[in-house]
């Protein structure tokens, strides 16, 4: 059992951490102009000049898989960003708080935003300020901020009846203090855990919108929009549809093997009675 | 508490969230800064068909004025006039609705058929081969993006086998059973992904549940590991179940949407998209706003099954 | 005599490594045999090994008969319908026993219905029937409670009704009132000993106590390792034995008598309770709770601790302990009455620093006592941020060392994380933590409760030498008048949040001068008692 579970994790970091190096290397190079259309080379399967071969505009798809990774990894880690610097203060007030009206207010305001979905609010915001990267990222950061909270809360009620934050109050600290010093480091491997969940999910979420073109807008690439482009082709070459959806796919499988990986090192079970 | 007095208090709770999300609703999208009409009709516009526009529109009233019409005009059925096409709104939505809810609930029920048994059947065999291989297989359908395994599923069946046709849908008036044909591969697609992430979640609630005290008691008691998973391991495991199935409509609900891109399907999400593309606010808030009143409703039914499953949520606060 | 169950060769592996080596077992009806030894003796994994239900990677050996029938080489269907109706097995924890999500009435049904039968209407009203034979009447106990609205004596009850329910031969309690308070302890043990005689039930009371083994088991196996050390009756405990081990085991669990009272001083109090009265709104009865003393958890308690002076509080769970302790520990504020520490009002809205840092607490589990995240030394210094101006980390540091010493550990300690320490270690690093600021008074909650009785004595003892060595005062509550008994030459008893006795721990124990008192004198197991006891019967069979 020890050795599967070190190989999911070493598995998921190897994945993960190719991408962002992907991500971080397009910044300065890709193999080609990922904006750059030729219609005479259009639809060609992998060749050594193109690897993944090209879309129907003729631009090459390795180059816009790889730029579209900076798009689609920023976006997520952005969205997650929001979710822990707010979602993870406003959980720690209400489980600080408990049973007071703070607490309260954290738990109404969690449950109005619960109801709206990633794709309901960057409807909403495209509607009203148009499409975009800022788009998807305030509309799936907003969904992060309950997902933190209410892990915050779950974890840190228990805490505070725990004999060692009594020794605290009594050592004259005040909830805050308490909160940032021991609170705090008892639920962050719980934390660490979400947030990669949630970065794969918010991966999802942004090839998501960006397929229904409330992402980033042409001509930046995106993984989303070159699967959205390149459907209707896919009798003719169904190259550029499942490299785009490999690269969604893979990042993704990634940051779940890492967060299965962290799970099992850090958060400890007991072992099965019978 | 009663039962009866525990779904008052719900339906309570749901009609004040019912109200605090058409408030947001409507904020962002006629109370931010900045003129509908001009964003509707661009920069370029020329003054008087703004004003015309801002007439149409209400504009000219004050916003809360604004605020009760549209509320009050909802209760009553009057969704207002869709901008681009000229029509009732809630006429345009209901054609639509029938598409998106019954492909999100036919997505639904497979998932949880396909889930359940095989999680239940991992949890019970937990580190044989069929349990890995369980695990590895969800692996990647958690990892999937629905809308291109919609994609792959169309270029398999439909291209390549012809078994199912490529897309469209002409309505349920042809009949039930040749409806939901239509609605079948959508519907597979959306349910793969979900059924993955529900067998996953039900295997791992079963599994802590089999490592409980309770369940050492049963097993003294004389049942069978079986029985024991059955009896008091399964109810025990259907409360993180139950949280998980509630976000999970959502986002079936918002996956429905998407696909229907891939198939053409006439459903709400094609509908949303062009208003937005041709920046028909009323349709959109509307639209917006029953989608979440489907969410939510979503919620409060998983949370009145939270309190047959567990009776304890009854006594205490919400 | 028939024997009822037995085994021979009992042995447990894991991989390679013997955790249970060559036990022999062998048992007749009506007999009670008690197994002792330290944690990680093997003790739980017997039970376990008798019953099949070892987890996974266990292997087992060796030969088990119950009732004349061989069950070593039963499949798990034929075990199953052993389990409950011929052998039952009660475990430690009631508190996560039982399915939350279930009435106690339908889980005690589910016996019935798996070995009878019976129907759903049936199989409940059998249940109803079993919880009255263990004192859970349905007048008092609704079947359709949950258990989470039932104290832990009650829930433990529960769980010993479905396991006596189909009347089984055997019937092995695993540490059954490990985790319940003394008074409870000994109505389990009652009942327990109670359904033994009516049935005629053979029983495997396992338990690290004993002065419970003394006083209710006929034979004693000993184990060390995984391996008995000595097997036979259980008489042997009142002679010395030729094994060392037991005799220090028996030495270890015999508390010492009370100290002589100090003569009185005449100096002003240290801590002043003057009518001190406190409540919770309105919460469903738990247990042995109040009837009609409304929401009062405390009422109408005063009381004065001396400079220096050790004082006990001892109560059943319940009866207001934990909420006095808050209360002077100034964690909460009294709905009326007042707390005075030298002469300032102690009020938890308006708690100065220079007074907190008089008054410091141990508590009662050494495993929530502490942040695991952080090392000994950090959570040892805690407390010096009361101290103003603050401390630098060089003072710190020699500080803690001091109060590491001061305690009878290394002073080492300080790098180590807390996990790596043992119950008792932890127990010393909490006074450890309670000295370091030189309070002038420490209330331990409870301080040794968690521990094994063997270790018991030995924290006690350093504990009481350490605060008299530095003059401060000290408040010893626990639920076990035995425990204070050994360190507090003065006892108050709290009964239903009323201090009903508040005299010398001598005349407490010779004239107890409350009903309650005299109860909670009863239930103290007492191994000097029991042995006495035994030697006498002892001397009576060899005439």
């Amino acid at each position: 059992m020890r050795r599967r579970s070190s190989f999911a994790f070493r598995a998921g970091l190897a994945i993960t951490l190719f991408m962002v190096i992907m991500a971080v290397a397009a910044h300065f190079w890709t193999p080609h102009d990922p904006a750059d259309m030729d219609i005479t080379i259009r639809l060609q399967p992998p060749s050594l000049i193109h690897p993944f071969g090209t879309d129907h505009f003729g631009r090459d798809v390795f180059s816009i898989i790889m730029a579209g990774s900076r798009i689609t990894l920023g976006v997520a880690l952005a969205a997650v960003m929001i979710g822990l610097g707010i979602g993870v203060p406003l959980g720690l007030v209400a489980g600080a708080f408990h049973g007071r009206i703070a607490d309260d207010a954290v738990l109404r305001a969690n449950d109005l935003i619960f109801a709206f979905p990633a794709l309901l609010t960057a409807i909403l915001i495209a509607a009203r300020f148009g499409p975009g990267a800022y788009t998807v990222i305030i509309a799936i950061g907003l969904f992060n901020i309950p997902v933190f909270a209410r892990i915050s809360r779950a974890a840190s009620l228990p805490l505070w009846h725990r004999d060692f934050i009594r020794a605290a109050f009594l050592a004259g600290k005040g909830k805050g203090l308490i909160s940032v010093e021991h609170i705090l480091p008892n639920i962050a491997h719980l934390l660490i855990v979400q947030a990669s969940i949630q970065f794969s999910l918010a991966i999802l979420a942004e090839a998501g919108l960006s397929y229904i073109g409330l992402g980033v807008q042409p001509p930046a690439p995106s993984w989303g929009r070159l699967l959205a482009d390149s459907q209707t082709m896919v009798s003719i070459s169904p190259y550029p549809v499942v490299m785009a959806g490999l690269a969604i796919m893979l990042t993704v499988l990634g940051f779940n093997l890492l967060a299965d990986g962290l799970k099992k090192r850090y958060i400890r079970t007991r072992e099965v009675i019978i | 508490m009663t039962m009866l007095a525990y779904l008052v208090r719900k339906a309570v709770f749901l009609a004040a969230s019912l109200l605090m999300a058409s408030l947001v609703v409507f904020a962002l999208i006629e109370v931010i800064p900045g003129d509908p009409a001009t964003y509707m009709l661009g920069i370029n516009a020329r003054a008087d068909t703004l004003a015309a526009l801002r007439a149409e529109l209400g504009l000219d009233v004050s916003a809360p004025a604004r605020y009760w019409h549209w509320i009050s005009g909802m209760i009553t059925g009057d969704f207002g006039i869709s901008y681009t096409y000229r029509v009732p709104v809630l006429d345009i939505v209901i054609e639509r609705l029938a598409v998106s809810v019954p492909l999100a609930l036919y997505a639904l029920v497979l998932a949880i058929t396909m889930a359940f048994p095989a999680a239940m059947a991992a949890a019970h065999y937990q580190g044989s081969r069929g349990d890995r291989a369980l695990l590895a297989i969800t692996q990647f359908g958690i990892a999937v993006p629905n809308f291109w395994l919609a994609i792959l599923l169309v270029y398999l069946f439909s291209l390549v086998l012809g078994w199912f046709s490529a897309g469209g849908f002409n309505g349920w008036s042809e009949g039930i059973s040749a409806g939901m044909k239509a609605l079948t591969l959508p519907a597979v697609a959306l349910a793969l992904p979900q059924a993955a992430i529900l067998s996953r979640v039900m295997r791992e609630a079963l599994i802590d549940t089999m490592r409980e005290d309770y369940i050492r008691t049963a097993r003294a008691k004389g049942l069978t590991r079986f029985q024991a998973l059955l009896y008091h391991g399964f109810r025990n495991a259907l409360i993180p179940v139950l949280t998980i199935l509630g976000m999970q409509f959502s986002f079936l609900l918002a996956g429905a949407i998407i696909i229907e891109n891939v198939f053409f399907l006439p459903g709400l999400g094609r509908l949303v998209f062009q208003a937005i593309a041709q920046r028909d606010l009323i349709l959109v808030e509307s639209v917006v706003f029953l989608l979440m009143v489907a969410v939510m409703i979503v919620t409060f039914i998983v949370d009145i099954a939270y309190a047959f499953v567990d009776p304890r949520i009854r006594r205490s606060r919400a | 005599m028939t024997r009822v169950i037995s085994a021979s060769g009992l042995c447990v592996h894991l991989r390679g490594t013997a955790l249970l080596e060559d036990i022999d077992i062998s048992l007749e009806k009506g007999r009670i045999l008690g197994i002792t030894g330290e944690s990680g003796s093997g003790k739980s994994l017997t039970a376990l090994a008798l019953m099949d239900l070892l987890p996974g990677p266990l292997e087992r050996r060796g030969v088990i008969s119950l009732e004349g029938q061989r069950i070593d080489n039963a499949d798990d269907a034929e075990m199953s319908r052993l389990r409950g109706r011929r052998i039952s097995l009660i475990f430690q924890e009631p508190m996560t026993a039982l399915n939350p999500l279930l009435p106690i009435g339908v889980q005690v049904a589910e016996v019935f219905r798996q070995h009878c039968g019976l129907s759903r209407a049936d199989a409940e009203k059998e249940a109803a029937l079993v919880l009255a034979r263990v004192g859970l009447p349905t007048e008092i106990i609704p079947p359709g409670r949950l258990p989470d609205e039932l104290s832990g004596g009650q829930r433990q009850r529960v769980v010993i009704a479905m396991a006596i329910a189909m009347k089984p031969a055997v019937l092995i309690a695993d540490e059954p009132t490990t985790s319940l308070d003394v008074t409870t302890q000994k109505e389990i043990l009652d009942l327990l000993r109670a359904l033994v005689t009516e049935d005629e039930m053979a029983m495997i009371l396992i338990t690290h106590d004993l002065a419970v083994i003394a006083e209710m088991a006929d034979e004693l196996l000993v184990l060390k390792d995984g391996r008995s050390l000595a097997h036979g009756p259980v008489s042997m405990l009142a002679r010395q034995s030729q094994i060392p081990e037991i005799d220090d085991l028996v030495a270890a669990s015999t508390l010492p008598p009370a100290p002589k009272a100090p003569a009185r001083s005449s100096m002003p109090p240290l801590l002043s309770v003057s009518r001190v009265s406190h409540g919770y709104p309105s919460k469903r009865g738990k247990g042995h709770d109040t009837a009609g003393a409304g929401n009062l958890v405390l009422s109408d308690i005063t009381f004065s601790i001396a400079p220096g002076e050790a004082v006990g509080l001892v109560g059943r769970s319940g009866c207001g302990k934990t909420t006095l302790s808050q209360l002077i520990l100034g964690l909460s504020t009294p709905l009326s009455g007042q707390i005075t520490l030298a002469d300032e009002p102690v009020d938890s809205r308006n708690f100065p620093r220079h007074l907190r840092r008089r008054i410091a607490a141990v508590f009662q589990d050494p495993y929530g006592s502490f942040n695991p995240r952080r090392p000994v030394g950090w959570l040892v210094a805690e407390p010096l941020h009361l101290l103003n101006p603050s401390p630098d980390e060089k003072e710190k540091r020699t500080r803690v060392r001091e109060a590491l010493m001061a305690v009878g550990l290394d002073p080492d300690f300080d790098g180590r994380l807390i996990h790596e320490c043992s119950g008792g270690q932890r127990q010393r690093i909490a006074f450890a933590r309670a000295l370091i600021t030189r309070p002038s008074l420490i209330v331990l909650d409870e301080p040794v409760s968690a521990l094994d009785a063997p270790v018991r004595k030995r924290v006690l003892a350093s504990m009481a030498e350490t605060a008299a060595a530095f003059d401060i005062a000290t408040l010893f509550i626990s639920h076990d008048l035995s425990v204070v008994r050994s360190v507090c030459p003065r006892v108050m008893v709290l009964a239903d949040g009323k201090l009903v006795e508040d005299n010398a721990t001598g005349t407490v124990f010779s004239h107890p001068g409350h009903p309650e008192t005299a109860r909670l004198v009863d239930a103290a197991p007492d191994l000097g008692r029991a042995l006495a006891r035994l030697g006498t019967d002892d001397r009576q069979k060899e005439r």
